[in-house]
């Protein structure tokens, strides 16, 4: 009989065939399915509460599974802290707006404000409407200094009726952002980092220059390494492949997401196109070109959880 | 019935001086203030030491020198005494809400006659027995004066009139309840705040004290005579002074309504103390607010040091709601970052927490606690005090706005709104979160869909199918551009020393000047139309640039800047 690896939790899954029993039929396909199960469950903790799907079916196959209740469906855990890197100092409009639309999408089902910290001038509340987080429920916190900045995101994160935080903050060790997450579990509501500086090593490091004059502050790469945020992701901007039908027109953007970090999920990169933004018949994200993925056992249900607009389309 | 403190300062305006003279001047030394009057100096204020000496206020200065020549002359300071004598009755605050500067001046009687100098009031109806009673209260406030360098006299009594002539002339300092009477009637005239024309009057018909006056003025008849011989201000002052009269105390500072104040033996100087004390006095306030069915909109904490001199006002610190509140832990929460903002030093005695806005109450039923989240649950159906803000229609959102606001400052938590305009810069507006929201809007946007689009700035939204920025500078900068004329997109713009070459561009949209905003007083800085382009430079970076005004043949050429970036 081979070796049956040990439980991780003391609680004994209960599809784990018994070693006393010789000659049990040993279902190994259950048997892994229930320990990465468990794995999940230790390295993720408080993800059970739910998950957000994105709507873009290659995206969300790399996102972490909901709890046990909803097997199937992947997507952005709610209740946690998640982290939206710009790659570089240009690319802060790609970033925000990308921030922007998962902040919407986190917040879609519940009620209450969007709380968006900032520091810098320059948020512009129209743009943002574009993207879904319209003037009814956005609330602004400019913050002096960055100590007020993270006190506000922990207040607000704790408080269960706020529909999502957002915080463009600098520089944040692990101990800060370990806490912030903590707050959001807590208080059960998404918290977004939104990280305008560019990182060291960065591919395209030209995009750093005129950051200085911008009032944002250059991120190490070190101090973007240590975070205890569930996600991580960067956000460039891409160029548009010319399909040749509509040469020159001005379509929606093109943005470069990689997912760098993910707990309860597998990093990967697209290239993302906001299809007919700008016209609010919802949101449309779709997965473009060259992202080779491997094949889904199981299909995500696109609308399981929340029923999404029908506009949202999976391809590739 | 009322129990008035009145608080005689005979000495104030050279104990004033006296107090800030280096080094100190003894006790003993005369000392005087001069003013000019009528083109020639007169002494306008003396001590105690120089009315020893027979100086006297109005009298000539050479003649005061005459009499006197050690004497110390200052220039005199009307409006510094009476900015002090204000901050005094602020420091009197501490014993009871309700002070005010003593208003009594009858004509020609001033600071020249007896009895002159600036005097307090205080209404300490239900306060004296927080210090020990009256007698205490009375020790109290002539010691702590008198290490502070003044000297006070005060009486208790009934009325004003009653308290302000034994404060000057009476030898017993508080007058039972009731014994107004007994206590005035073996005093001279001029403690009825008579002036010294009706006071010589009266003496020549042979009538000298209170007591013989009250004799003549009981009997309904030869009261009758009494007004009509000597005016209408004798009676008038024995009745005010006897309680048949009554006569109102303005306070300096109009008391508030909910209030409670905690005086305290052993000095409070730790933080854990003081937040035992405030959350005490907040708890206080709150049943007071229970009891009238309303919430605080803003309140106050004043907290009174130990050491603090006689003329140092208050530490205060104030905070706002931004609806009604009553819950006393979300009050603390309010106060409760602010409180390092506090010095206690060696500690405070007397602290106190006052409403100053209170509106009613309409933040639902409090509720057992059902979902933890709070005193209260559910918003108030129809918006309520809400009025049209979303953020403010949740108890819990609308405390994490306060408490957002109560740290930050009010003007840092802010709602962007639309605004009718089609200039960038101004189609938003920034209201702060707590405020109420006037402007028509359904009532509750946050449950609902994403509105329709909009093709108009009427219904409160902004144009869905003008693509605007997500990041706009806020100042536009200005870049250098190769385009082709007169309105074609730019090919190149070169922005912060790096070029951008433009791979496409849509636009442009034109933008004219809003004539009627600004006005004559603020004309509109750009008098020009603008022409807005998108471009998208080889890497998919989208600007949003403009240029300004049109080409003119030999005019200068349109300038062109960068305005944002798009998402």
């Amino acid at each position: 009989m081979p070796a049956i690896p040990p439980p991780i939790s003391e609680a004994r899954p209960t599809a784990c065939p018994e070693e006393g029993r010789p000659g049990a039929p040993l279902d190994r396909r259950h048997l892994l399915a229930v320990l990465r199960e468990q794995v999940r469950a230790v390295e993720a903790p408080g993800m059970g509460r739910g998950v957000v799907p994105l709507g873009v079916a290659a995206v969300d196959a790399h996102l972490p599974a909901a709890g046990p209740g909803e097997s199937g469906v992947r997507g952005l855990p709610r209740a946690a802290l998640h982290e939206v890197a710009a790659v570089g100092a240009l690319d802060a409009g790609a970033a925000t707006a990308f921030t922007a639309l998962l902040a919407a999408r986190l917040a879609e089902q519940v009620r209450g404000p969007i709380l968006w910290m900032t520091r810098a001038p320059d948020l512009y509340a129209p743009g943002l409407d574009a993207q879904g987080v319209g003037p009814g429920r956005l609330v602004v916190v400019h913050a002096a200094c960055e100590v007020d900045l993270l006190w506000a995101m922990e207040e607000a994160l704790r408080c269960a009726r706020v529909g999502a935080v957002v915080g463009e903050a600098g520089d944040l060790d692990l101990t800060a952002s370990r806490r912030l997450h903590l707050a959001a579990e807590a208080g059960g509501v998404p918290g977004l980092l939104l990280r305008l500086g560019a990182a060291k090593g960065a591919k395209r490091g030209v995009k750093n220059a005129g950051l200085k004059n911008m009032g944002l502050k250059s991120t190490d790469l070190k101090s973007t390494l240590a975070s205890a945020a569930v996600t991580r992701w960067q956000v460039s901007t891409a160029p548009i492949q010319d399909d040749g039908s509509a040469p020159s027109a001005f379509t929606g953007p093109a943005w470069r997401v990689e997912l760098l970090r993910c707990r309860g999920g597998r990093p990967g990169a697209w290239t993302l196109c906001e299809r007919g933004g700008y016209e609010r018949e919802g949101l449309r994200l779709e997965a473009a070109g060259d992202v080779a993925l491997p094949a889904l056992e199981t299909p995500p249900p696109t609308s399981a959880v929340l029923p999404f607009t029908p506009a949202l389309r999976v391809a590739g | 019935m009322r129990r008035i403190l009145s608080l005689w300062l005979p000495t104030f305006a050279t104990d004033r001086v006296r107090r800030g003279l280096v080094p100190p001047l003894a006790a003993d030394t005369p000392l005087l203030t001069r003013m000019a009057d009528k083109g020639r100096l007169t002494v306008a204020a003396v001590n105690a030491a120089a009315r020893a000496k027979r100086l006297v206020p109005g009298m000539g200065l050479a003649d005061a020198r005459a009499l006197e020549p050690q004497v110390h002359v200052v220039d005199a300071d009307p409006d510094g005494d009476r900015a002090a004598l204000e901050r005094l009755a602020d420091w009197a605050r501490r014993y009871t809400p309700w002070t005010a500067v003593d208003p009594s001046d009858p004509p020609g009687f001033g600071p020249k006659g007896i009895g002159g100098g600036p005097g307090l009031l205080l209404d300490i109806t239900g306060c004296a027995h927080l210090q020990g009673g009256e007698h205490q209260l009375l020790l109290d406030l002539e010691g702590r004066l008198a290490k502070a360098g003044f000297e006070g006299r005060a009486a208790i009594a009934d009325t004003i009139g009653a308290a302000w002539a034994l404060a000057r002339f009476g030898a017993l300092l508080v007058a039972p309840p009731g014994g107004a009477v007994e206590a005035l009637a073996d005093l001279p005239l001029p403690a009825l705040r008579l002036g010294p024309d009706l006071v010589a009057s009266l003496r020549r018909v042979g009538l000298r004290r209170v007591g013989e006056l009250m004799r003549q003025g009981t009997g309904g008849k030869s009261r009758a005579a009494l007004a009509a011989r000597y005016g209408a201000q004798v009676s008038l002052r024995l009745d005010q002074a006897l309680g048949w009269v009554e006569e109102p105390l303005s306070p300096r500072r109009p008391p508030a309504r909910h209030t409670a104040r905690l005086t305290v033996v052993d000095p409070i100087s730790t933080p854990e103390g003081l937040a035992q004390a405030v959350r005490h006095l907040l708890g206080r306030v709150a049943a007071s607010l229970t009891a009238a069915g309303e919430g605080a909109r803003s309140l106050e904490l004043e907290a009174w040091r130990i050491d603090a001199g006689h003329d140092a006002p208050p530490q205060v610190l104030g905070v706002g709601a931004s609806r009604p509140n009553r819950d006393p832990a979300h009050l603390w929460r309010l106060l409760e970052p602010r409180m390092d903002k506090l010095e206690p030093g060696p500690g405070f005695e007397v602290m106190a927490v006052s409403v100053t806005h209170a509106a009613p109450f309409d933040g639902g039923q409090a509720v057992l606690a059902g979902d933890g989240l709070g005193e209260l649950a559910g918003p108030p159906l129809g918006g309520g005090l809400s009025g049209g803000n979303p953020v403010l229609a949740d108890p819990p959102v609308a405390e994490l706005v306060d408490r957002l606001g109560a740290r930050l400052g009010q003007g840092r938590v802010l709602r962007l709104l639309p605004r009718q305009s089609w200039i960038p810069e101004r189609a938003v507006r920034a209201v702060p979160a707590e405020a109420q929201d006037n402007a028509p809007q359904s009532t509750s946007p946050m449950a609902a869909p994403p509105a329709p689009a909009a093709p108009f700035l009427g219904n409160g939204a902004w144009p869905a199918d003008r693509p605007r920025p997500i990041r706009l500078l806020p100042r536009p900068e200005a870049v250098e551009v190769v385009a082709p004329i007169p309105d074609d997109p730019p090919l190149l713009f070169r922005w912060r020393d790096q070029t951008y070459r433009v791979g496409r561009a849509e636009g442009p949209e034109r933008l004219m000047p809003e004539w009627w905003e600004g006005g004559e007083r603020r004309p509109d800085p750009n008098p020009e139309p603008r022409d807005y382009y998108r471009v998208e430079d080889g890497e998919g970076r989208r600007f949003w640039l403009y240029r300004l005004g049109l080409y003119h043949a030999g005019g200068p050429p349109p300038r062109w800047f960068l305005h944002g970036f798009f998402g």
